[in-house]
């Protein structure tokens, strides 16, 4: 398309999309909506995102139960099948599963099996080589455990991924920066010094899943591959942005990954109903271009988002730097008519500059990242040989 | 209007290590459908009254009663409870909290300050701020009028209405029809005297009145 300027050479990309993602109903009450899945692929096709030369949209399949067993415990696959079916009484809550978060519905099995193949597909697509990136949106799981539905997330799709890449013996460094802690996959991995987990989300004091401190460093071999960096409530742009710089390249560096798995959850917008951060969609995109540049082997899942306005913009935006192309400000008509019938009546791509401010709000959320930041580096960066 | 102002304060509340009969009883002793769910001073999650029906025994199940009763005995609120909450502060207007409720088809939103819980909103406090706002809460006539969308209109019906001795307790405005961008609907409440010749003027004056409840 004439108005996409290149950035820079044009990468290998995939982008996994079936309709099969658009047929999972949470109940009413649930503010996890599949329409957010559906919108985003429209949008991304109403730019014209899925036929560029060097990009492709595969089909995911759903993953074997071999590989579910790469993280979760047989007899919780069993639940979650006898769940869907509406088997399930007596084992519901011992995993999790049957709460306001986590509801029994139809097709929870079929949907997380799902979403995890095209996570698992990612992955292979960009182990290969055949790609320098893959996408998939609907991955992202991250606060799932072992046997153990949680905070929306029944199989925790991250953490499957990058057992199937270490079993092949890569480094992996996961990075996510949803507003919650990604507290499943930094648990999966947190004795091991293979993986290296960062996660940038709202302090636990304030937000689900209550953890996610400086202190949780890993233990054994793993410590100091825990990286975790809270920030309070009216953390806006400049600050996360600030606290991203100062944490994720030198660790990234140091630790020299063979891939990069991010979450890249936008329920850090200003108006996501579930978290208090206040980032921009423009601020979102400079995060994913930070991510961008630090490997060119690259697994995106998506993750949190709770404003149906807001998401298609973000990952749109993202697919978008994924492929090396600005877009347009303007949103394209086909896309608006699309989203007006669902009421969301966006026009434009970026929101309105947030000014920075010198609130009280501001001063204590910048004030809380900065000492979290000094904590985390006199900790962690000198297991590292960085210095603090 | 702001949360804050129309908040309940000290909202009643439940520990996460209740039990689910504890949650029933407090839902129906306070005629409420939503307890925020404490672990000391920090709220870490909340429960409903649709969080509760979906625990209790439904018919299909092929447990025995027993059995159903041992596991809701043991069962705490902590498991049941929704942790992913979404909450407003006090300095949320009550647009976004009503488009909150309606997005995601939710009852009420706790209030937080920082990480202290400060109040609960609910459906019932925003539709008491509408009856409000709409004037219905004092004894009142009311009388619709369709207008054309344009400066003026508005200020000149005030203007009769005035003239006539009335005394306006409220105007709201909406779109006539989704098809009509031009023209709007005017719902006042007031006092007068006496509205036949109001009326006359009026629809002298060209408005269409659509009904009046005198
Ligand atoms: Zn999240």
């Amino acid at each position: 398309m004439d108005n996409h300027q290149s950035t820079t050479a044009k990468p290998k990309t995939a982008f996994l999309y079936t309709p099969d993602f658009e047929g999972f109903d949470y109940g009413p009450g649930h503010p996890l909506k599949s329409l957010r899945l559906r919108l985003t692929h429209d949008l991304i096709r109403a730019y014209g995102l899925l036929n560029l030369p060097d990009a492709r949209e595969l089909r995911p399949q759903p993953a074997s139960e071999e590989e579910l067993e790469l993280f979760h415990s047989p007899e919780y696959l069993q639940a979650l099948k006898n769940a869907e079916k509406g088997h399930a009484y007596h084992d519901y809550f011992v995993f999790g599963l049957g709460t306001g978060d986590n509801p029994i519905f139809q097709g929870m099995y079929t949907w997380s099996v799902l979403s995890a193949g095209a996570s698992l597909q990612a992955a292979r697509l960009v182990e290969s080589g055949e790609v320098d990136c893959a996408f998939n949106i609907a991955g992202g799981l991250h606060h799932a455990g072992p046997a153990q539905a949680s905070g929306f997330c029944y199989v925790n799709d991250p953490a499957l991924t990058i057992r199937y890449l270490i079993s092949k013996g890569y480094r992996v460094a996961y990075v996510d920066i949803d507003a919650h802690h990604g507290d499943g996959v930094q648990a999966a991995f947190y004795d091991t010094d293979q993986v290296l987990t960062v996660s940038f989300h709202e302090t636990g004091e304030t937000l689900f899943p209550g953890t996610g401190f400086v202190e949780e460093l890993g233990k054994g071999k793993g410590e100091g591959y825990s990286v975790n960096v809270p920030l309070y409530p009216g953390s806006d742009d400049e600050i996360f942005l600030w606290a991203f710089q100062e944490v994720a390249p030198p660790l990234i560096r140091a630790f020299q990954p063979d891939i990069l798995v991010t979450q890249l959850g936008v329920d850090t917008h200003r108006t996501d109903p579930l978290s208090h951060l206040e980032l921009t969609i423009q601020g979102f995109g400079r995060l994913v271009e930070a991510l961008r540049a630090l490997s060119s082997k690259w697994v995106a899942l998506g993750g949190g988002g709770y404003n149906l306005a807001n998401v298609p913009r973000a990952w749109a935006l993202a697919w978008g730097i994924m492929n090396g192309l600005n877009l347009p400000d303007q949103l394209p008509p086909d896309y608006m008519a699309i989203s007006l019938r669902w009421g969301v009546a966006e026009d434009r791509l970026f929101d309105d500059p947030f000014p920075s401010t010198t609130s009280p709000i501001k001063k204590r959320a910048l004030a809380y990242a900065r000492e979290q930041v000094a904590k985390l580096r006199k900790m962690v960066f000198p297991r590292h040989g960085i210095r603090p | 209007m702001l949360v804050g102002k129309r908040m309940k304060r000290n909202p009643v509340t439940i520990d996460k290590d209740s039990g689910i009969n504890e949650a029933l009883r407090l839902l129906q002793e306070h005629r409420i459908r939503h307890l925020p769910v404490m672990d000391g001073e920090k709220m870490v999650g909340i429960v409903t009254d649709r969080d509760i029906r979906r625990v209790l025994p439904s018919p299909a199940t092929s447990l025995e009663i027993h059995e159903l009763n041992y596991l809701l005995d043991k069962l705490r609120i902590g498991e049941v409870m929704t942790k992913k909450v979404i909450t407003v502060v006090p300095e949320t207007t009550l647009e976004e909290a009503a488009k909150l409720l309606l997005d995601h088809k939710i009852g009420g939103l706790p209030v937080m300050d920082g990480e202290e819980l400060v109040g609960i909103i609910t459906e019932t406090d925003i539709l008491e701020v509408f009856l409000e706002v709409m004037g219905v809460r004092a004894p009142s006539s009311r009388i619709e009028l369709i207008v054309e969308d344009k400066p003026g209109a508005l200020e000149e019906a005030c203007r009769i209405i005035k003239g006539y001795q009335g005394n306006i307790l409220s105007v709201v405005t909406a779109r006539a029809t989704l098809l009509d961008e031009e023209k709007k609907v005017l719902v006042i409440r007031l006092e007068a005297p006496d509205f036949e010749p109001l009326i006359k003027a009026l629809e002298g004056a060209d408005y269409k009145v659509l009904s009046a409840l005198v």
